[in-house]
């Protein structure tokens, strides 16, 4: 979990971002949809630019680097997060030119955190199902 | 050759002045006693407090932080200091691993969501959520306030 230094610039509002879920943990299974714990991650997460990469160049992504080939991808809107507290900046790597940090609202109260991550996941979009086979409780 | 013939003194065999008892359903450390004493409720929340204490750091593949031990610890406790008639009434949660090295219990039934994070071992951070009912209540609370938490999930059965 490196935090890293500096910030890149801001993705603009009207992109769409997309996060993988790696793990069943970051996935209600009954409800087909992520958790909030998916977010609910000061500093940082991971995410991809969409309009610098292709959902089938995540799912490559997925299977081949991060040896997830049963998880999935879910999209949000870059100006909706912002409004919920989250940050985005563009912020490459090596080998992948869409990456970006999402960065959670270091000022957010111990009343707002939890609140900003739940309503941030009710947005998201699949872009793909995740295949997790063990299904969690609740 | 004549067996072998005992000679112990009745109050060193009898359950009820051995001392059995005492290790058996009350020592803390023996997992025997605990096991035998434990609820689905617990026992399945164990499992997975197990399984998240077994995680390595990146399980996620994306650098997360392994749960810390002292986490495991203090969510044991909370579990294992709910009284049985709340624990035989709720569905048993999600006990989802955080990158950051904690843990929270997650129930859901669709609009309403109830998390309950051990943010440290004497702190805990909850989310009382009903979209449908207007309720986003999120505080800090002492995991000593077993009562606070009780309460909670009371909401959740009833709310």
């Amino acid at each position: 979990m490196d935090q890293g230094g500096q910030k890149g610039p801001p993705v603009p509002p009207g992109e769409i971002l997309y996060r993988f879920v790696t793990d069943p943990s970051f996935w209600v299974s009954k409800e087909n949809r992520p958790s909030s714990s998916l977010f609910d991650d000061p500093p940082r997460v991971s995410v991809n630019v969409a309009s610098l990469t292709t959902v089938d160049k995540c799912r490559q992504q997925l299977v081949r680097k991060l040896g997830r080939p049963k998880g999935g991808m879910v999209s949000f809107n870059c100006g909706e997060a912002r409004q919920l507290g989250f940050d985005a900046r563009h912020e490459p790597e090596q080998d992948n030119n869409a990456h970006a940090h999402l960065y959670c609202d270091q000022d957010a109260t111990a009343k707002e955190r939890k609140k900003n991550a739940q309503r941030l996941v009710r947005r998201c979009v699949i872009e793909i199902q995740p295949q997790f086979s063990r299904p969690l409780l609740s | 050759m004549p067996p072998t013939v005992l000679e112990l003194e009745p109050s060193s065999t009898s359950r009820a002045t051995s001392g059995y008892d005492d290790w058996m359903f009350a020592t803390p450390d023996c997992p025997a006693s605990d096991y035998a004493r434990l609820s689905h409720f617990d026992l399945t929340i164990y499992s997975e407090l197990d399984r998240l204490a077994a995680l390595k750091p990146n399980w996620d593949s994306e650098g997360a932080n392994r749960v810390k031990p002292e986490i495991i610890k203090a969510a044991r406790d909370l579990i294992s200091a709910l009284p049985r008639s709340i624990k035989a009434k709720v569905k048993v949660p999600a006990v989802v691993p955080m990158r950051k090295g904690n843990l929270q219990f997650e129930w859901h039934d669709g609009p309403k969501t109830l998390e309950l994070e051990i943010e440290n071992p004497a702190i805990i951070h909850y989310l009382k959520w009903h979209s449908e009912a207007g309720i986003e209540e999120e505080e800090v609370r002492l995991i000593a306030d077993t009562e606070t938490v009780t309460g909670l999930i009371e909401w959740f059965v009833q709310g």
